[in-house]
């Protein structure tokens, strides 16, 4: 081992402080829970934890500082984008979660909860096939605590059961596709990987690269929950409860689409002016675009029929996977689009729009008062003022409308679509308005029925203000947003992973695969 | 593409597309669970594989990390299976269909036969899988 | 920053600002006076609009604000921007607004919801000054839909009305449809142009493709035509008055509802540039003009008279705006005729909603007229501010409403010579017809009111009562505009010639004097209406005996004024009325059919998608494992070489 690679080692060590410090504190709570049983210590610990690793974030040096790594962790601004998000919208659940899980569990629950934090900000900083699945693995595996954890009845146990095994599935799925990869370009790690790929473009390998690609694509597509792999989703959420539905339709279709990403630019360039594999880039666009249509089209009209209203939002889950694989897919079919600048805006202000409105419903939701059909909503306006506001920008949002972050959200995807100059890419994006025109009806009529309805039984509900606190966040943050868009914006732009030539040539990539043949 | 690649990659698949069958195909929970691992293990097979053809360790270490995390699934998956067990008396599959769409008729029927658990042994049973030995019955019976 | 700088941005912050305090101090502190911040927030919009209106034209000003988008290609700043059209605008939008205010003052009083009325009311005008403030088109498309979000939420006011909750969803779906087409607009504008600010897209107009051009026209027409409900999208309007009557006042009558005609006057550029577009602008104008018109004929609702009248007047405004095809010169002639219209337009009809609004109050919110009449002694007052906004809208010298529409018909008049002559020609009978049709459902609509035995339903409970000062006063200041903002600014071209410094117009046109020919026919037109409505419902005693002797069958069908209605139409506009009746078959049949069948299928087509999520986690693994076959099999054909 030469010293530089020890130095760098070092620099890495450094740089993974907050994922370090999520790690330590869930084992402090996973140890402390069982022997002191508070609801609100625990939770605390847990928003002192997310803090302290914020501020290790923002501490650490700046995005641009940081040293180019070609070991197992990149600290590229991608990483820093997906540690925010992921750090707050992990605090949001927190939050929601504060009065929604027995007093017993605190603990554990908490704990999971920065597990899934730390692992989301690692799939961000994965620079290696083999850490970008442990590090997918480290949400996984806390989220099957976090669904049977809250609640002890069969519906929650079935909806446990089914992630489970589903997501095993969708795990050997992804990991098959992964050893292709490594058996075709002899490394897992992504620089190298993007190095190694180019130079044997003409060793016939397409049709396996098609195939690999296809695989762990489709294991992805598991975890944004998109159509033909969406089929977990509607019962899983309706079956636990509301604050662990927000959290499976959030932080996974993140981690998902930012592996994607990660796993697209690595194999096909998506910066690149040029493909490597032009053949196989156009599959992908193939795929990306049938997933994306297939997902927002089936996703809305499954939704317009729901009367169950986490059901409803699962569905509505699956069409926003489909909108954001459009901005997959253009990102695919031309470099210049700027689709994946789109997607992570879009990221972003989803993960705000459907944790804020999960977090209304878990709020609501209680014991003797369940919400779980639609018209358990009604007059939401009269009884809860304020969280009936929270909800309707929310769904506002989530419909695109403006004065809403939701609307810039999918006017970039549809810029991005349309700026591909393909046919049909630009059917795409007009199905896509099409689509969030569909949406708009049982949006809106959520809305109507909160507004508009008179309240139906006369139940006092205690208010439970963690939960009004976390919902609230989100609904500014979606307002806000609107407003001042062109922070998030640069910082999706500048997250879009770029190569850089120099990292590549200091890999010695190319005589390391000279030297293979 | 070495003639000993392909045919270590050909056992792999196969190990991999069997375990997706059983996945497809058992009723029992447990059953189902192990079917993965099997495809887990076709994906081990191939990692190897490439990683003896490509002369790099990543292969191996690949596998080394996925066996501890099936391991991890593995402890999940047989806590779940515990609890589920002890909730339906039963480890078919089939009986968790409550969660569906509203309109769907269930597909296979709603109430688990009843049959009354055997008092004695509180453990999880494995449904017998495959075609049952005929010669030992009397044998067994003979045992209990 | 300029004087006019700081007017431009305290315009719409004023009622948003007050619209804020109303939300959030409304139902706790304010109470009964939550109308305070929004009514102050308004007097003191209109001073500052005033003040632009004085300024605006001279400076041509255009005031950057705030960068809110920059998206490399795509770059918006919110740019307000201060010109003679936008300086109309906002005077009128912010008058007006800020006479119903305080005439909600009185009219809403007592209501539950009043503090929720004033904080979208504020909200409402702010973002209508917005929009017409705005320089670019995405920010006016924002606006635009917040003003529909505005319209839809005042429409279900009472909300546990059932009515009224089914007219806003159905005001807010149908815009939906306009709007799709008018985003659709904006992003092959976009593709073409490279840019959403007026005047960068008016700058390349002559080098764009026409077919292209004529397209964003038409799309962007697409969204006018939700907005202001012109045919085939005019079936919310009439079920938006399900809402408190000072909002059809503001929102359906004198504002929102013209945005649409704002928006093409905006985009005179494009559309002089395609004429196709233009006749079809007109053509659209002059059918619903013509039609709205016809089915006003046989309403009894007094309101639903006034909304099919604004179609029918929005029609007119549509037909003047396309009225310069293949004519650039008329352009400037025609688009200013149509603001005209739109500008009076905005004070006498407001002035009939409220006047309206003043009867459902004294009536006890019964609003059909089989129900009531002879109100003018009850309710003297109210019954001649109706009749001046009745004789502006009818159009008769020298009121308001006589100078614009005189003005329409020129223009039409004008396009006749052009290179259109058949064409307009038959537009111009139309409006002509519309003209008669317009002053005869107006006055059948007073006469019926106001005119005949004195009869009160019982719901007004005896006590039927003149409305208070506070509704009166705005009352009447509407009045003094429909009476007299014709003859000021019509004949003296005063309007004309501030509206001409709005850089749209080209090239400007020749001064047009008055056209006589045209004035007699309108004005000819307009009497006979009222004179054949007065002989119709007021000499109504003596009709039915002379119809007995010569009709002695249909005796019983002239008993009594429902009867009446009938016998008119069979005898006098039969083949009209049936052609009103089956536009309203067509509407409830076909239009809403359509709707409805939009509706129907995606569910249809979702029950089948729904079968297979039939909660057995394996059919989920398998469905999910066939997806994944066939993406592999379609990899292998593809790529297999």
């Amino acid at each position: 081992m030469d010293s530089q690679i020890a130095e760098q080692l070092v620099g890495s060590l450094k740089l993974l402080v907050p994922e370090a410090i999520l790690i330590a504190a869930a084992c402090v709570l996973f140890v402390g829970g069982t022997i002191y049983r508070c609801r609100t210590t625990w939770s605390v610990s847990a928003l002192i934890a997310l803090a302290l690793a914020f501020l290790a974030w923002w501490w650490g040096p700046a995005a641009d500082a940081r040293p180019p790594s070609v070991g197992l962790v990149a600290f590229t601004p991608l990483a820093s984008f997906v540690s925010v998000l992921s750090l707050g919208a992990v605090a949001v659940v927190v939050l929601s979660a504060w009065n929604q899980v027995p007093e017993s569990f605190t603990a554990e629950f908490h704990a999971c909860l920065l597990v899934i934090a730390a692992g989301t900000m690692l799939v961000g900083a994965a620079n290696d096939l083999l850490l970008l699945f442990l590090a997918l693995e480290m949400i996984s595996i806390p989220t099957y605590v976090v669904l049977y954890l809250p609640r002890r009845d069969a519906r929650n146990q079935e909806a446990a059961l089914k992630y489970f095994l589903l997501s095993v599935f969708a795990s050997a799925i992804f990991l098959f596709g992964v050893s292709y990869l490594y058996g075709l370009a002899g490394t897992t790690n992504l620089t190298a990987l993007s190095v190694a790929l180019p130079i044997q473009r003409d060793s016939g390998f397409d049709l396996l690269l098609g195939l690999a690609l296809v695989l762990v694509l489709a294991g992805l597509s598991f975890r944004v929950a998109a159509v033909p792999f969406h089929f977990y989703a509607p019962d899983v959420y309706q079956g636990t409860v509301p604050v662990c539905a927000g959290l499976l339709a959030a932080i996974p279709k993140v981690a998902g689409f930012v592996g994607i990403l990660v796993v697209l630019n690595a194999a096909l360039g998506l910066t690149s002016a040029e493909s490597w594999f032009p053949q196989v880039r156009n599959v992908v666009t193939a795929l990306c675009w049938i997933l994306a249509l297939a997902s927002m089209t089936l996703g809305n009209l499954l939704a317009l029929l729901q009367s169950d209203l986490r059901r409803l939002l699962a569905y509505s889950s699956i069409a926003h996977a489909g909108y954001v694989l459009a901005g997959v897919g253009a990102a695919s079919a031309s470099s210049g689009s700027g689709g994946q600048e789109a997607v992570l805006f879009y990221l972003f202000i989803y993960a705000a729009m459907t944790l804020g409105a999960f977090a209304v419903l878990g709020m609501l939701n209680l014991a003797e008062r369940p919400v779980e059909a639609v018209e358990d909503l009604a007059g939401l306006w009269q009884t809860r003022p304020v969280a009936a506001l929270t909800m309707a920008v929310c769904l506002f949002s989530l419909t695109g409308l403006p004065p809403t972050a939701g609307f810039w959200a999918k006017l970039y995807i549809f810029l991005s679509a349309w700026a591909t100059e393909s046919v049909l890419y630009r059917v795409l994006a007009v199905a896509l308005a099409v689509n969030a025109a569909v949406a708009a009806w049982y949006y809106v009529r959520l809305v109507a029925i909160m507004y508009l309805r008179p309240p139906g039984r006369e139940v006092t509900i205690p208010s439970d203000r963690p939960g009004l606190v976390g919902a609230m966040i989100c609904g500014v943050f979606v307002l806000a947003a609107f407003l001042f868009p062109g922070w998030l914006w640069s910082a999706s732009r500048q997250a879009v992973p770029v190569p850089d030539p120099s990292v590549q040539a200091g890999l010695g990539w190319e005589r390391a695969v000279a030297r293979d043949r | 593409m070495t003639p000993i690649l392909h045919n270590y990659l050909v056992v792999g698949s196969v190990l991999f597309v069997l375990g997706a069958i059983g996945f497809l195909t058992r009723r029992n929970l447990i059953i189902v669970v192990l079917c993965v691992e099997m495809m887990l293990q076709g994906v081990a097979l191939n990692l190897v594989a490439f990683g003896a053809y490509h002369r790099s360790f990543s292969g191996q270490v690949f596998t080394i990390m996925m066996l501890t995390v099936a391991a991890c699934e593995a402890a999940l998956a047989l806590a779940l299976v515990l609890a589920l067990y002890r909730r339906q008396r039963t480890l078919d599959v089939s009986v968790w269909q409550t969660l569906r769409e509203p309109e769907v008729e269930p597909e296979v029927e709603e109430t688990p036969p009843e049959e009354p658990p055997p008092p004695p042994p509180e453990f999880p049973r494995l449904t017998p899988a495959g075609l049952e030995p005929k010669s030992n019955q009397a044998e067994e019976a003979a045992h209990v | 920053m300029s004087d006019l700088d700081v007017a431009l941005r305290i315009v719409p912050a004023l009622p948003l600002v007050g619209s804020i305090l109303t939300a959030f101090l409304g139902n706790r502190l304010l109470g009964s006076k939550s109308h305070l911040p929004v009514v102050v927030g308004l007097a003191g919009a209109v001073l500052f609009s005033f003040m632009v209106l004085v300024e605006a034209p001279g400076s041509g000003r255009i005031s950057t604000s705030y960068d809110f988008v920059d998206l490399g290609n795509l770059h918006i700043n919110v740019v307000l921007r201060a010109d003679a059209l936008t300086a109309m605008m906002l005077v009128t939008v912010n008058l007006v607004g800020f006479l119903v205010a305080v005439y909600s003052r009185g009219y809403m009083a007592g209501d539950p919801g009043y503090a929720r009325y004033f904080a979208e009311l504020g909200l409402f005008v702010f973002s209508m000054s917005m929009l017409v403030l705005s320089s670019n088109f995405l920010l006016l498309y924002v606006f635009w839909e917040a003003v529909g979000l505005c319209s839809y939420l005042l429409i279900g006011f009472w909300y546990e009305r059932p009515s009224a909750a089914a007219a806003a969803r159905k005001a807010f779906l149908v815009n939906r449809i306009g709007d799709a087409g008018f985003l659709l607009g904006l992003m092959l504008m976009w593709t073409t142009f490279g840019t959403l600010d007026y005047d960068g897209v008016f700058r390349q107009v002559e080098q764009a493709d026409p077919a292209t051009l004529t397209a964003i026209c038409l799309l962007l027409f697409t969204g006018a035509i939700g907005k202001s409900a012109q045919f085939p999208l005019h079936v919310w309007l009439p079920d938006a008055m399900e809402g408190p009557s000072p909002v059809s006042a503001l929102i359906h009558a004198a504002t929102m509802v013209t945005a649409g005609v704002y928006l093409v006057a905006r985009s005179t550029p494009l559309f002089v540039a395609s004429p196709t577009a233009q006749l079809i602008v007109a053509g659209i104008g002059g059918f619903t003009a013509l039609l709205a018109a016809l089915m006003a004929l046989t309403q009894f609702d007094l309101k639903r008279v006034l909304a099919y009248s604004t179609v029918s007047q929005l029609g007119l405004m549509f037909l003047a705006l396309g009225a310069a095809a293949g004519q650039p010169k008329l352009a400037e002639f025609a688009v200013v005729a149509a603001v005209f219209h739109l500008f009076t337009h905005a004070f006498f009809k407001a002035l009939l909603f409220l006047a309206a609004g003043s009867v459902m109050h004294a009536m006890g919110d019964v609003i059909d007229m089989r129900r009531f009449g002879g109100l003018r002694r009850l309710l003297p007052w109210t019954h001649a501010l109706f009749l001046v906004g009745a004789l502006a809208l009818a159009g008769v010298v020298p009121l308001a409403g006589f100078w614009s529409k005189d003005e329409i018909l020129a223009a039409v008049h004008e396009a006749s010579h052009g290179p259109y002559p058949g064409f307009f020609t038959v537009c111009y009978y139309t409006a002509v017809l519309t003209t008669f049709l317009t002053a005869f459902y107006t006055f059948r609509a007073y006469f019926l009111t106001f005119w005949g035995e004195e009869r009160v339903p019982e719901e007004a409970h005896g006590h039927a009562h003149e409305s208070g000062w506070v509704m009166l006063v705005p009352m009447a200041l509407l009045a003094v505009g429909a009476a007299l903002a014709g003859i000021l600014f019509g004949p003296t071209h005063l309007f004309a010639e501030y509206l001409g410094k709005t850089p749209i117009f080209a090239t400007h046109g020749e001064e047009h004097g008055l056209n006589w020919t045209v004035m007699m026919t309108s004005t000819l037109a307009a009497g006979v209406g009222i004179g054949l409505a007065a002989w119709l419902y007021v000499l109504s005693p003596s009709l039915p005996e002379r119809l007995r002797r010569s009709l002695p069958g249909l005796y019983e069908l002239s008993s009594n004024r429902f009867y009446l209605d009938e016998l008119y139409g069979v005898l006098f506009v039969g083949p009209a009325t049936m052609l009103s009746n089956f536009c309203r078959l067509f509407d409830q049949y076909i239009v809403d059919g359509v709707v409805d069948l939009v509706g129907w299928v995606p569910g249809a087509v979702g029950r089948v998608f729904q079968t297979p999520q039939n909660g057995l986690v394996q059919y989920y693994a398998l469905a999910t494992t066939i997806g994944l076959a066939i993406f592999l099999v379609f990899v292998v054909l593809t790529l297999r070489g």
